[in-house]
């Protein structure tokens, strides 16, 4: 069987190596010149800056995303960040543990409770916001700012624009799996380990290939290109959840290609910064409830030095828009970042503004959304951060939709659908 | 010959590094110095949203 990747993002890497590993003659179409679309390394003035995503492993050796790897032969070495994660409140760094010391007597306890039955996985909610959750619980103004540079940061959205209960199934899993790391050689070390992997697997990864269309065929699909025309059973779009419903509009149900084109995508801001030594000192995320742009920030060159030149550091910071000017968005975050870091303007050199929304954006739909990465036309699914299951953020709902691909997949040869 | 921004742009970035004039620019959108920049286009071939013209 043949199966045709749109997209060399880190969802259709990941899905073209399980293909091939399953034995499908696999051809990836990518048409930037580069593999890895929002996940892979940008250099710039000898700093390992990145196309989108940070570099981070959300849930480290044993999430999905590093589990895939493993389980692939992909040759990553995830290193774990210590401590995991510290929020920064007065100027102080507490880690999560800790944080309710900065609460009053009272809603301390309510916190320290709270949280317990979260990471337990015990606290339930129903079809209300993860701010209207907290605020049913807790009043304090702490707790939201909390609650928002943690959604912030993760999800690129604040507390009020995602569902409680897919912030709980988050909570649940990175207390579950508890540790989160940096891939060494940052989001490119992955992209190469899997293109080496794909093509050991005997698929190919053709670059500067631009699919225009997507029809039905009898036995399948034929995919246009600028170049020409492929055939096969299987496709997989990893192109985006708009793209897609315009490449595939003749196969796909005028009804859904609307729903996915009305799903908006999220937006955001990256700052990267250049320091003359190490200004966090540790390679955690640290979040910042007291900013007003920026939700948190982290020192990859702690975990890898080689994401900076000898001696120098490299941090990143994400900031969730609270408007539509991404420009006054990033002007109010590069403020932040001189208030939260002590000694800026002599330790710390501002690398690049980078902001994402619209067709190249932090997300393709909100977290939340829980689109299915089968599509209605059997044999067309769908990854990449457009279609994360329910609990995963980041890269790992990346990784657990390929899963929920693959699964689907298996279901419909089973029922010789394809 | 030199480089446009579009509407296109985001602001993501992608094109600073491969500008070997450096004489691009980004806040929001790229800004692209016309006094520096030498029309090569390499910030054109590496946009991922097409947000950039290369005037002839």
């Amino acid at each position: 069987m043949r199966a045709v990747v749109i997209g060399a993002g880190l969802g259709g890497l990941l899905a073209a190596c399980a293909l091939a590993e399953r034995g499908f003659e696999v051809q990836v179409h990518e048409r930037l010149p580069y593999p890895g679309g929002r996940f892979t390394n940008l250099e710039f003035k000898g700093y390992q800056l990145s196309t989108g995503a940070l570099h981070m492993i959300p849930h480290g050796r044993k999430g999905p995303l590093g589990e895939m790897l493993r389980e692939l032969g992909a040759e990553v070495e995830i290193l774990p960040s210590e401590p995991q994660a510290v929020f920064r409140v007065g100027g102080r760094d507490y880690e999560a543990d800790e944080v309710h010391a900065v609460l009053s007597a009272r809603e301390k306890l309510l916190a320290v409770k709270l949280l317990a039955m979260m990471k337990l996985g015990r606290a339930e909610a129903g079809e209300e916001s993860y701010a209207e959750w907290l605020a049913k619980h807790m009043r304090s103004e702490t707790v939201r700012r909390i609650a928002d540079a943690f959604t912030g940061w993760c999800l690129s959205l604040r507390a009020h624009q995602v569902p409680a209960r897919e912030v709980l199934a988050q909570v649940a899993n990175l207390a579950r799996l508890g540790e989160t790391g940096v891939p060494r050689g940052g989001c490119r070390g992955v992209v190469d380990a899997l293109v080496e992997v794909l093509e050991s697997q005997g698929g190919e990864l053709v670059l500067g290939s631009r699919v225009l269309q997507v029809s039905g065929e009898p036995w399948g699909y034929a995919v246009h290109t600028q170049e020409g025309r492929l055939e096969a059973e299987v496709v997989v779009s990893n192109a985006g959840l708009r793209r897609t419903a315009r490449m595939a509009e003749e196969v796909l149900p005028a009804e859904y290609a609307a729903e996915l084109a009305g799903l908006r995508s999220v937006p955001g801001v990256k700052i990267s910064v250049a320091c003359s030594e190490p200004v966090l000192g540790h390679s955690g995320v640290v979040f910042t409830p007291d900013a007003s742009r920026v939700c948190g920030m982290n020192e990859v060159s702690n975990a890898d030095p080689e994401l900076a030149p000898t001696g120098k550091h490299l941090l990143m910071a994400h900031a969730a828009p609270a408007g539509g000017d991404l420009r006054r968005e990033a002007e109010l975050a590069l403020q932040d970042l001189h208030r939260l870091i002590p000694r800026f303007r002599e330790r710390c050199r501002v690398l690049a503004v980078q902001t994402y929304r619209g067709e190249w954006p932090v997300n393709h739909a909100p977290s939340g959304t829980h689109l299915s990465p089968a599509t209605p036309a059997g044999g067309l699914y769908i990854v990449g951060d457009g279609v994360k299951p329910e609990g995963w953020m980041e890269t790992e709902g990346v990784a657990m939709g390929v899963r929920q691909m693959l699964e689907h997949l298996a279901a419909a040869e089973k029922s010789s659908e394809i | 010959m030199r480089a446009r921004v579009t509407e296109r742009c985001v602001g993501c970035g992608a094109c600073l590094p491969f500008c070997p004039a450096e004489a691009i620019q980004v806040m929001g959108r790229a800004e692209i110095d016309a006094s520096r920049c030498t029309g090569c286009g390499m910030c054109a071939r590496y946009c991922p949203n097409d947000g950039v013209e290369v005037e002839r």
